[in-house]
């Protein structure tokens, strides 16, 4: 389970993240909406200390840190029990696809090299990628970076990956591929956290749709309320704006 | 020209090409791995530390070389010496000290500032993702640099350090003022009874030029070597 309470950051005299608290049960899929600007890549960014919160409460698991002032120990603690898959990828590039997914498992868990390779090329096999482990990331395709990207996150076996609009950096006949890829991830059990702007894709595999809008989380429940039935205006706004009228309800 | 005296020059050259490669090479490796400590506590604007070395850094690449080998050579034996005589100071009297020390100290401390520079651009230029990344696997902070960050960033850095390394091996030349015969000052010390200059320098300048392209070919070959990633080459 993860939960984040009361979560505010500011950069210099804006604040972005205005007391967020969400709640993602343990094995749920938590999808998170809202307009450009609101907050949601700051806030995947500070449940990894990415960036570093004002204040606030993180649990993870059976860690509970106070964001104002935990050491780097609980830092990197929370980190090893995250994985994060970036929007653009953010591949290690002196690395191979295989050398990608292993970094992880050698130097953080401190696997031998063997076993480390063994989970990399099973992983990256269950991605498609079986026929491009050896290559670096400059030869990829960006759905095939992708794929790597999220094999690394997986391979980790985390406690919670956070997906930052994994696939808006994609050409979009690579969307709808990659997606599917996330939906076996959530099929495996993994406890995820996804900002997405692909409405069809939260409908479908979400158990929470979290709307959040001006560093607030102005609405949260299952997609079939916050789609179907949304309490606030805000929402109410930026579906219409986002869904086209008619696809809204037959998804 | 005098064939005879430059047949004869070549193999007695050995003694004093050893000195030039000792000098070039000891002030590469210890002026680049303090020119990478200054890179990195500049690049994370470690506070108070970062200003000095910023103000120590522009005072070494504006001075020219030959003062502070004069300073290393003549003016820090004189304060030793004067402390050992005034305040007792245990140390050993270093004046007139014609070994490489005096020389690769200068050196160093120069190049420790000119590599600096270089490998400040080259860490500058590895994008802000590649640290996130490591972060984000759980790497601590000295293990993103090791793994991720450095081996990125000496690719990058390497046509510059070869460009340095040919300076370092040019510039041994001035140890000869602090009585060290290295390359050129064989040249010069072999030439002065007979006032051979012509042929000597002659010598030695396409013994440089030779240097100069042997080592711009290796740091080449490196760069290819430590640089598969970035050209694509898929490794089978
Ligand atoms: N490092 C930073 N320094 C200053 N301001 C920042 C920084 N990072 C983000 N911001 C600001 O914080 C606000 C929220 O940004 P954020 O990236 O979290 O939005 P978002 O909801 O992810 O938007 P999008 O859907 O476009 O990705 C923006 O107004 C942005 O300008
Ligand atoms: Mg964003």
């Amino acid at each position: 389970m993860i939960k984040i309470d009361d979560l505010k950051k500011s950069f210099g005299r804006n604040q972005i993240l205005k007391g967020v608290s969400i709640e993602v049960e343990q094995g749920g899929v938590t999808v998170i909406i809202g307009p450009s600007g609101s907050g949601k890549t700051t806030l995947l960014r500070c449940i990894d200390f990415l960036e570093r919160a004002d204040s606030g409460r993180l649990t993870l698991g059976d860690i509970t840190v106070d964001l104002e002032k935990c050491h780097k120990k609980d830092i990197l603690a929370i980190r090893r029990k995250c994985a994060f898959v970036f929007q653009n990828y953010g591949l290690f590039q002196n690395k191979t696809a295989l050398e990608n997914v292993m970094e992880g498992l050698t130097v953080v868990q401190k696997k031998s090299r063997e076993e480390a390779r063994r989970i990399a090329a099973e992983t990256l096999d269950w991605v498609g990628l079986s026929d491009r482990m050896d290559y670096y990331p400059v030869n990829l395709s960006g759905g095939q970076q992708q794929r790597v990207g999220i094999a690394r996150a997986v391979a980790l076996s985390p406690d919670v990956i956070l997906f930052d609009e994994p696939t808006s950096a994609l050409d979009p006949e690579l969307v709808g591929e990659t997606l599917e890829l996330i939906k076996k991830v959530a099929n495996r059990g993994i406890t995820m956290i996804v900002v997405t702007h692909e409405m069809a894709f939260a409908q479908d595999v979400a158990n929470q749709v979290i709307f959040m809008d001006e560093g607030v989380v102005v609405e949260a429940g299952t997609p079939g309320e916050v789609f179907s039935h949304p309490k606030n205006e805000r929402t109410k706004q930026f579906l219409a704006r986002i869904i086209p009228e008619d696809t809204i309800y037959y998804i | 020209m005098d064939f005879k005296f430059i047949v004869q020059m070549i193999p007695q050259m050995a003694p004093a090409l050893e000195n030039t490669f000792l000098i070039a090479v000891v002030s590469a490796v210890l002026g680049w791995i303090l020119g990478m400590v200054i890179a990195l506590i500049r690049t994370n604007r470690v506070r108070v530390l970062a200003r000095i070395l910023t103000v120590y850094v522009s005072f070494m690449r504006s001075v020219p070389l030959i003062i502070i080998m004069f300073f290393t050579y003549f003016a820090v034996p004189t304060l030793i010496a004067y402390y050992r005589v005034e305040h007792g100071l245990p140390v050993e009297n270093i004046a007139g000290n014609t070994s490489l020390v005096c020389p690769i100290a200068a050196m160093t401390l120069s190049e420790a500032a000119f590599s600096s520079e270089t490998f400040r651009s080259a860490l500058s230029a590895i994008p802000h993702d590649q640290m996130e990344a490591a972060k984000s696997v759980g790497m601590t902070g000295i293990q993103a640099y090791f793994r991720i960050i450095f081996p990125q960033a000496f690719v990058i850095a390497l046509p510059n350090m070869g460009g340095l390394f040919i300076g370092l091996i040019k510039n041994s030349s001035l140890a000869y003022y602090s009585g060290v015969v290295e390359v050129t000052g064989f040249a010069y010390t072999l030439a002065s009874p007979t006032y051979q200059f012509l042929e000597a320098f002659f010598v030695i300048a396409l013994l440089y030029e030779a240097l100069s392209f042997v080592f711009s070919r290796l740091f080449r070959i490196l760069e290819r070597a430590f640089g598969r990633y970035r050209t694509g080459i898929v490794l089978q």
